[in-house]
């Protein structure tokens, strides 16, 4: 019984500790230094959501032990394990309650050779506004052709779960590959969303009103299968793009590869009939990236007017003429009764400008488009030279977002279902791995210093070897499990019909100007 | 009896020494570089996601330490032992019955040693220790389990029989908890472990308490997969069962012949479980002393020449690494001086390192035709060798192409996983290209390696000082070699060495080394356009004095004054034609007489493997 008795409180002793929280004494004294400390992620001065996941941070100073005191009205806490800062959640959560529409302050003191010094404070804001508890990304490692490991994740940003929506491993086998892309979903919510499979058990996976279909989006009148997709946000239709897409390397330019398009349409996928019709088709044009406005009446997209000069290789000429595909942002109305289109207007003209535009998204309340810019192409992903621009709706003005850019590639913005937080991936980290950035977008329509998702372990993203392409914000979970989509993904595809429409066009054959501008 | 027991202990022992690192010395080494260990959270949980994964970061934990090829073959051989120790307690190998014990071991051995050219294709970067000791726990844990078990044997003769149903209850949980955290922690050794359980366990003479365990046993092997599959997104159902199972493939194309060590051990196990129940495999084998000594003689000979013959003995599969590891230590004369030992029919990887050495020591015009440059498929069998797996991003980076090594790099490790091999060319790329920050992942990352913090912190070296860099003599090797202006956008095709050759012949060189290259490049694919062209722009900065052997021997082509040598080379080559001989075969005769010269590759070499 006495040994019951000690073996009982050995337990519990050591449960004590396991639940204790490592609070480290501020030091004494300590020398101070008047720069803010080198941490990574770089979180000085950034605007946080009050719902987000602990700001986990590691010191990238000299030094072999580290003290960070988060404060904010009078309560004070503070972490620290040699160089890294780890945040416990709870706490994490009621500082942050507490902090909302205020701010947190932070010191950092680390323990260097000869004694502690005291960093300059720096300040973490947290805004009024949540952040939309989930999002989405693919996480590929940054190849070029080869893909033996691809999924598609989704991540509680309140939290540090991270699940597979889907994974090619499930289906996959050593000789037939399978790439997964380009997830999508209608209005922020999961029951309607897709994905695309390609190579092995090839086809578009639909999830329409929480059941799954398996689709073929190929037909004989269109140039390939959907591609990059846009949910309409009240009618059952799906925009994608039609793409030939090809890849060449650089042999010596930082970008290293070119991912070009040789040819590409726009095409209208109906869930509930499983046709598809065209949208855009146009010879001399190369239409990409389609995009709905938040009402769903006019649905935007990039096009670049492109004529070959040869007529043999099509591939080779665009990979030797590649920095002169310049992409403009156009627009078509959309009727959502009759499901047809109206006549093409040019929304911005970046090609005069030698500019290139890609991944346009408007905001949920229609004021402004983000986009990425760069010199040329549409895979700014890889060019360091792209940035995230903005455009004011109402005006058409258009400028580069302040705070968010950096000198490495800024691709692929998106909004948060408020319309108050803004995420996009960058390659700002290394230069070749993109991650998801989030930044603060206030009432005045000003952006806020950009932060990285957060991590549970800040040197995550040192060991992880993955891109987070294509993050997108989601109001609540995938609930369909990877299995289930794997069982739907291994089946046949439903092959989509081909419904021949009108399609009207205003494009100017030789310039790629539109005849019909909108009135500013 | 102990001394057969020491006999079997000793002659294996020398056995898997010579076997290893006096054998296989370069290829443990190599080993090791394709592999990788890095200490921390992130990789351990990479490594968790698919069951087994615990045996795999384990596994990739004891291969870093083939750094030592004789440490890491030690470790494996302490492994082995150990599992012919556990084996023979397990399954009462007694007496000359221990000789039986050297079955699995010895198709551990082989499965290490007949990889050859699948090194570069394995994507289970820990193999090298994993299934050893996925064995050995397997082993373990069916001792322990048949413990538990003898207990409620022993105990049915007395009368406390809630002791029995105690010790039934823990073998009960024992089978189950082994099933899952087995399955969880070491894939299909786990489950193969259940099922050995089950069927060792399963007496042909039912008692009150135990009389079926294969029952149980095959319940959790069937249900446990099915069950973790919903938890786990790295595998295909229908492959839930043999997760980690070592298959060789490629494509459509299985090599099932280095999946025969682990059929046999699969079957050694079952076969050992069901037999093992008369206890002692000696009184079964045989009891004369001389039928003991033969049986012993037998068992050792075939275990002595089933590993001789697994093993990958092609020469060129191990100059091969040796040459690698010169060229990425810039240790050129060590690349010649290896190519020679083994020119005669070096594949063309050699060829390109060869190649690579010459440029280094300035003596390609001098001595690239004059040593064999006419390469050959790799001898791999069915598993087709591709030079950008095995070479390609070393090749580029030494011959300036460094954004396309850094792509190779990388699509290996896609394909293959990411090895200190892959880690240390990503970082060089990178500290070329100064980007500094992604040079400073790569580097940290090999920081948290055991073997490679040294390496790593000389590359931190050069970037926070850049004249340490110049100094290096990597720099010195790539620097000249480098394409100046901003480059262009091209497609290699997954050819390296096409790509790399037609890359410096059609160059439009920069300074003189990249003039030399560049005529002995067009002088290798044959256009006499193109060389004429490379030519005149080797002469425009060269001097007509000291100009290197084959650049003359095709200046002596083209002249309309010969030399007295290439007029003879041309009476010999059309007085063996006038005789009726094909090319093929004058080129063979004449060899002997001018295989050093570029007049023999001009006429009779045609076409040069590429793969």
């Amino acid at each position: 019984m006495e040994k019951i008795k000690y073996l009982v409180v050995l337990l519990l002793a050591v449960c004590m500790i396991g639940c204790s929280n490592n609070h480290p004494e501020v030091p004494a004294n300590y020398v101070s230094n008047d720069r803010v400390p080198n941490i990574f992620p770089e979180y000085t001065e950034v605007t946080i959501p009050a719902n987000i996941a602990p700001m986990n941070f590691a010191v990238r100073e000299v030094g072999d032990n580290c003290v960070a005191r988060f404060s904010c009205k009078g309560r004070e806490l503070t972490y620290g394990d040699g160089k890294n800062v780890i945040i416990d959640e709870d706490e994490w959560k009621d500082l942050l309650a507490e902090a909302k529409g205020g701010e947190i302050k932070v010191e950092v003191f680390v323990h260097e050779k000869d004694g502690w010094k005291a960093y300059k404070p720096f300040k973490m804001y947290v805004a009024e506004e949540d952040i939309d508890p989930y999002i989405s990304y693919r996480l590929i490692k940054p190849s070029y052709v080869a893909y033996e490991m691809l999924s598609m994740n989704q991540r509680n940003i309140t939290n540090f779960e991270e699940k597979d929506i889907y994974n090619n491993k499930l289906v996959q086998t050593e000789a037939v590959g399978q790439c997964v892309n380009c997830h999508s979903y209608r209005n922020f919510k999961t029951d309607n969303m897709q994905f695309h499979m390609r190579q092995g058990f090839g086809g578009t996976m639909i999830v329409y009103n929480n059941s799954i279909k398996k689709i073929d989006l190929k037909t004989d009148s269109t140039i390939s299968a959907g591609v990059y997709p846009a949910w309409h946000p009240t009618e059952d239709v799906i925009a994608y793009s039609t793409n030939k897409t090809g890849q060449s390397f650089h042999t010596k330019d930082k970008a290293k590869i070119e991912v070009k398009d040789t040819e590409s349409d726009l095409i209208l996928y109906d869930v509930k009939t499983d046709e598809v019709s065209n949208i855009s088709c146009l010879k001399d044009e190369l239409e990409v990236f389609p995009t709905w406005d938040a009402d769903g009446n006019y649905l935007y997209f990039c096009s670049a007017h492109w004529e070959y000069l040869d007529t043999i290789s099509h591939e080779s000429e665009i990979m030797h003429r590649y920095n002169e595909v310049l992409y403009n942002l156009y627009r078509k109305s959309f009727n959502a009764k009759t499901h047809e289109f109206g006549p093409v207007e040019l929304v911005y003209d970046a090609a005069s400008k030698h500019r290139s535009v890609s991944l346009p998204r408007v905001s949920p309340d229609n004021k402004y488009m983000l986009f990425a810019e760069g010199d040329f192409g549409c895979f700014h992903v890889w060019h360091p030279h792209a940035d995230i621009y903005i455009m004011d709706m109402a005006t058409q003005e258009v400028r580069k977002v302040e705070n968010i850019n950096s000198s490495e590639s800024e691709s692929y913005p998106t909004w948060s279902s408020n319309g108050r937080w803004i995420m996009f991936g960058s390659r700002r980290d290394d230069g070749n791995f993109t991650r998801a950035y989030i930044a603060y977008f206030d009432k005045h329509g000003n952006a806020h210093k950009a932060f990285e998702l957060p991590q549970k372990d800040p040197n995550f993203y040192t060991f992880q070897g993955r891109s987070y392409n294509r993050p997108e914000f989601m109001i609540e979970p995938v609930l369909i499990t990877p299995q289930e989509f794997a069982e739907v993904a291994k089946q046949e595809p439903i092959h989509a019909t081909f419904k021949s429409t009108k399609v009207s066009s205003n494009i100017d054959g030789s310039t790629g100007a539109s005849i019909q501008q909108i009135n500013k | 009896m102990k001394q057969i027991q020491i006999i079997v202990t000793v002659v294996f022992t020398l056995l898997a020494i010579i076997m290893l690192p006096v054998m296989n010395y370069s290829y443990l080494y190599a080993v090791q570089e394709h592999s990788l260990f890095i200490s921390g959270h992130t990789f351990m949980m990479e490594k968790l996601s698919v069951p087994g994964g615990l045996l795999e970061w384990i596994g990739c934990y004891c291969t870093q330490f083939f750094y030592y090829p004789w440490l890491g073959s030690a470790m494996l051989i302490i492994i082995w032992l150990t599992s012919l120790c556990v084996t023979a307690k397990t399954f009462h190998l007694n007496g000359i019955g221990f000789c039986v014990g050297l079955i699995p071991i010895c198709a551990l051995l082989c499965s290490i040693i007949d990889l050859g050219y699948w090194l570069y294709y394995i994507n289970n970067l820990g193999y090298w220790f994993s299934e050893s000791i996925g064995y050995l726990i397997l082993i373990i844990s069916v001792f322990v389990f048949s413990k538990l078990v003898e207990k409620t044997h022993r105990l049915q003769e007395g009368e406390e029989r809630w002791r029995d149903i105690f010790y039934l209850g823990c073998s009960s949980g024992f089978l189950v908890v082994w099933s899952i955290l087995g399955y969880i922690a070491f894939g299909w050794w786990g489950l193969l472990g259940s099922l050995v359980m089950g069927i060792k366990e399963t007496s042909t003479k039912p008692s009150p308490y135990v009389s079926l365990w294969i029952l149980p046993s095959l319940a959790c092997v069937c249900v446990v997969p099915s069950i973790l599959y919903q938890f786990y997104t790295h595998f295909r159902f229908d492959h839930a069962w043999f997760v980690g199972f070592p298959i060789f493939q490629q494509g459509n194309f299985v090599d099932w012949k280095l999946s025969v060590p682990f059929f046999v051990i699969i079957a050694f196990v079952l076969t050992m479980a069901i037999i093992s129940r008369w206890h002692c495999m000696e009184n079964s084998i045989c009891k004369k002393k001389s039928a003991r000594f033969v049986t012993l003689c037998v068992f050792l000979g075939i275990c002595i020449i089933i590993p001789l013959n697994c093993n990958f003995s092609d020469e060129n599969f191990h100059s091969e690494l040796r040459l690698y590891r010169a060229v990425e230590e810039c240790r050129w004369q060590d690349v010649i001086d290896e190519f020679e030992e083994h020119q005669d029919s070096p594949t063309q990887q050699m060829v390109m390192c060869k190649n690579l050495a010459l440029i280094n020591l300035g003596l390609l015009g001098e001595k690239m035709f004059a040593l064999n440059n006419n390469g050959v498929v790799p001898n791999s069998g069915k598993l087709k060798v591709s030079m950008i797996v095995t070479a390609g991003s070393l090749l580029y980076y030494y011959n300036g192409l460094v954004n396309y090594a850094y792509r190779w790099a990388i699509e290996n490790e896609v394909k293959h996983g990411l090895s200190v091999k892959q880690l240390k060319m990503l970082a060089r790329c990178a500290v070329w290209k100064d980007e500094v920050a992604l040079a400073m992942k790569y580097i940290t990352m090999l920081r948290s390696t055991t073997f490679y913090k040294k390496w790593a912190k000389q590359r931190e070296k050069m970037i926070a000082n850049i004249s340490d860099y110049r100094d290096n003599p990597e720099y010195n090797a790539v620097s000249p070699l480098e394409i100046s202006g901003d480059g262009e956008l091209d497609i290699d095709n997954g050819q390296c060495m096409e790509y790399i050759i037609s890359n410096y012949a059609y160059l439009i060189p920069q300074n003189l080394v990249q003039c030399e290259v560049a005529v002995c490049y067009a002088m290798m694919l044959k256009d006499d356009e193109l060389i004429k062209y490379q030519l005149e722009n080797y002469y425009s900065r060269h001097s007509i004095e000291n100009v290197p052997k084959h650049i003359l021997e095709i200046v002596d082509i083209y002249n309309e004054n010969h030399t007295v040598g290439y007029q003879k080379f041309i009476l010999d080559y059309q007085t063996k034609l006038g005789k009726g001989h094909t090319l093929g075969e004058v080129g063979k005769t004449l060899k002997p007489l001018y295989r050093t010269t570029y007049w023999w590759y001009y006429y009779f070499v045609n076409d040069f493997a590429t793969y």
